[in-house]
């Protein structure tokens, strides 16, 4: 954000600069129409120096003449009466971490609402949140996890089935929640992206309101950090929507953008009047959806006397073995065996004799390329002392090459089939699943299966070695003579 | 330097203009007051204070390492102002060259002092993952030290000449520092320093004495890079924050206990289902009063500490 005010007078105010600013990178639909409109006030003539560093206190002028803006951008006409007796907005009054600032929207007074509202008003994007309830709601309680960039106040805007809208507000004081990037780098921000978790937060009594917290794994990057090498910042990407119904019947609808931490965590409330399952469905500003289906009460959970975790992922195991895409999100589990990571295993090999398998496939010679040209494929890294058995993970297996795959992981445990054996690949591919659950076929009892793959195990800064393929019968040659360069 | 295991970045191009010192007609600023830790390593203790004009930054330990044919710096200051008294303290220490400035990673407090040293032509060497948090956070960082100390006196971000991925040696003439670039702990690009001559190790952030530690890594990630550091063979550790020289691995007790009860009552807390909001009110309450400036840290550690194991 900081578009901070230059010590001149610029032509516009500074948050009308920053407006369009962020209108122009992410497109905030009711923001756009607010700057079309022109109905933004176009001098604010007179800031004091604590409003250019943003701690003017909540009462000063320019404070209130924002709010005066913003609410005519986003509710038009329509009169924001107070709110106090309708809905109350907790925040904390200083900011722990300004990009996770939690906050919790309580609606009281037995008021029927249909939709609420969250404006962070010195955000660059400050309609943060806009939820609108379904027939399955319990509104009662809503929290947020948001971003604050600078000191500002934070309305809270209840609107009841009548129309009529109630609006509270809290001053927070926080700076740097957008600019300053708490999260890792992109392409590790990336890799889990849409995992979801939901938690039920207490006993399920059918038709009671029950509250329950999805967890989303997705950066919401808001294009506002430049990297300094590049001089280009990474582009934004967030969630826009979040839709979560159950058994058919809508809880509600959240429209969101980059004032959502990272990783967003949403607590609702919504009413089972049966057993059923709760459907999750989230969509980023890429247009890709994700989703993801919980069961209530959590199966093989805890009992309804504590919080159950419905801890599954957004991709489902499939019966048999994935025929799908090779690279595509997988499942968080695989019936049957281990999921191990990077640190566990790193200790496993230092216990046990495990049996290391990579089935990443080896890249074809392309069939077009000049008998004489050089085909050299750079060299693969493994985890040392890894086979790697390419073809092993396919969606299906010809007789020929399931025996060699069989056989070949009986010589390297020396048909043991309590040896440990660790399957991987590459993050985000399905080969080591289907391989994995091939292994588990053949009997293998103590079977691991490492989803994060070589990447995840460089990542996490383990060495590696240089391995050559074998292939299994059908597969093509694909190396020719190979110089192996050590890493 | 072994280049074998650092990456020579191709930073210098971009970074150069950082590094460009315009030579000043005022008197030297006057030098730090550094205390020897150990032969030839000088350390100047930070406060306990956020940066304030008052303190110009300098609340951090920063010092140097004096070999028989050069000098590195290890952390050049938490300003510029502080980095320019810092080099001051080195020329009246020794008339060797400065070859390296080390930055233990990417924290305002420890970083801004680097520009002091650029007529120095020295190699700026930092974690491989130093650049991407520079880029990210750099100017917000500036900008925030320059509402502190004043923008004439809080210097530039100076991007790493030299990239850590695993260990490097830096040979100082008679002396070499040990480099280790760590996993993701107290930040993701956490890099320390060990003097094999005198038993010393420079662990920066990673070791915290007195002052609370700040937690912006990885809660898992940094109680088991302490757990390898203890087995570092050295007597004495000069931590980032707190004295300058303290017994080594006896001085990481109070640490390691702060991590591990942050560790365990966080899990508690999301497992019992209690809320970020007021897990932060109810978390490590009895670490309260072993720490300066616990009321103004500890809250984001518990936040962090809360999104990090939510996810287990």
């Amino acid at each position: 954000m900081g578009m901070k005010r230059h010590p001149r007078r610029s032509r516009h105010p500074s948050w009308l600069t920053a407006l369009l600013f962020i209108v122009a990178i992410c497109a905030a639909p009711a923001l756009a129409l607010a700057a079309e409109s022109g109905s933004l006030p176009n001098a604010v003539t007179s800031m004091s120096a604590a409003d250019i560093e943003g701690t003017a206190p909540p009462d000063d002028a320019s404070r209130i003449e924002r709010w005066n803006a913003l609410k005519e951008a986003i509710f038009g006409k329509r009169e924001v009466m107070e709110g106090s007796a309708v809905v109350q907005l907790d925040a904390p009054p200083r900011a722990l971490d300004a990009a996770l600032v939690p906050l919790t929207l309580n609606i009281v007074g037995g008021k029927q609402v249909k939709a609420a509202y969250v404006v962070i008003d010195n955000n660059p994007s400050p309609l943060a949140a806009h939820i609108t309830f379904g027939p399955k709601a319990d509104p009662s309680t809503l929290k947020l996890r948001v971003r604050v960039n600078e000191y500002t106040l934070i309305h809270a805007v209840a609107e009841a089935q009548d129309g009529k809208l109630y609006g509270v507000s809290k001053f927070v004081k926080a700076a740097g929640g957008c600019s300053a990037p708490a999260g890792p780098d992109e392409s590790e921000a990336l890799r889990d992206l849409g995992q979801m978790k939901v938690r039920l937060l207490g006993p399920f009594t059918p038709g009671k309101p029950l509250q329950a917290q999805l967890m989303v794994r997705h950066p919401n990057f808001n294009g506002m950090q430049m990297n300094q090498i590049t001089r280009m910042y990474t582009p934004a990407r967030f969630i826009k929507t979040t839709e979560v119904s159950y058994e058919g019947a809508n809880v509600f609808r959240l429209e969101s953008d980059i004032s959502m931490s990272t990783d967003p965590v949403v607590t609702f409330g919504f009413v089972p009047r049966n057993a059923g399952k709760l459907h999750v469905r989230v969509v980023d500003s890429e247009d890709k959806t994700f989703e993801g289906s919980f069961d209530v009460p959590a199966s093989g959970g805890p009992s309804a006397s504590g919080p159950a975790a419905a801890d599954a992922g957004a991709v489902p195991e499939p019966a048999d073995f994935w025929t799908g895409p090779v690279n595509s999100a997988t499942p968080r589990t695989l019936t049957g065996a281990t999921v191990i990571r990077a640190p566990d295993l790193a200790a496993l090999l230092k216990t046990d004799r495990a049996v290391l398998v990579d089935v990443s496939n080896s890249p074809p010679r392309p069939d077009k390329l000049a008998p004489q040209a050089i085909w050299m494929p750079p060299p693969h890294p493994v985890i040392p002392g890894s086979l790697w058995l390419a073809g092993a993970g396919a969606g299906s297996l010809d007789e020929a090459a399931e025996r060699f795959y069989e056989r070949r992981l009986g010589e390297a445990t020396g048909h043991d089939l309590d040896r440990p054996v660790v399957v991987y690949c590459h993050e985000r591919c399905w080969l080591s699943w289907n391989a994995a659950k091939r292994a588990i076929r053949y009997g293998y009892r103590r079977v691991y299966w490492f989803p994060d793959g070589i990447e995840g195990w460089q990542k996490a800064g383990f060495s590696t070695a240089v391995a050559q393929p074998e292939l299994l019968p059908g597969q093509r040659e694909s190396h020719d003579t190979v110089q192996v360069a050590h890493e | 330097m072994h280049r074998r295991d650092a990456l020579l970045g191709g930073l210098s191009l971009c970074c150069s203009p950082a590094l460009t010192w315009a030579p000043n007609a005022d008197p030297p600023p006057a030098p730090l007051a550094v205390e020897r830790v150990a032969d030839g390593i000088f350390f100047r203790p930070g406060v306990d204070e956020d940066a304030s004009a008052a303190n110009e930054g300098g609340i951090a330990n920063v010092g140097f390492v004096v070999g028989r044919r050069a000098v590195a710096v290890f952390d050049p200051g938490g300003s510029l102002i502080d980095g320019q008294r810092l080099r001051a303290a080195v020329r009246r220490t020794t008339p060797l060259p400065v070859r390296y400035v080390v930055l233990s990673h990417g924290h305002p407090d420890h970083i801004f002092g680097a520009q002091a040293f650029a007529a120095d032509h020295a190699q700026v060497v930092g974690h491989q993952r130093l650049p991407a948090m520079l880029a990210a956070r750099g100017e917000y960082y500036r900008k925030r030290l320059a509402s502190a100390v004043g923008a004439d006196r809080a210097g530039t971000v100076v991007m790493p000449t030299v990239l850590v991925r695993d260990r490097t040696e830096l040979d100082l003439g008679g002396r070499t520092l040990l480099l280790t670039a760590h996993p993701v702990a107290h930040t993701d690009n956490d890099l320390t320093a060990l003097d094999s001559q005198t038993g010393t190790l420079l662990a920066g952030d990673l070791l915290f004495v007195r002052r609370i530690p700040s937690l912006d890594g990885s809660l898992r990630g940094w109680l088991d890079v302490l757990a390898t550091l203890k087995a570092t063979p050295a007597r004495r550790a000069v931590p980032g924050h707190g004295p300058t020289g303290v017994d080594w691995p006896g001085a990481s007790a109070d640490l390691e206990r702060y991590l591990g009860v942050l560790l365990n009552e966080t899990r508690d807390a999301i497992r019992k289902g209690i809320p970020i909001e007021e897990a932060v009110d109810a978390i490590g309450r009895s670490e309260r009063g072993r720490w300066a400036l616990f009321d103004a840290y500890h809250g984001g550690n518990v936040t962090h500490a809360y999104k990090e194991l939510e996810w287990e």
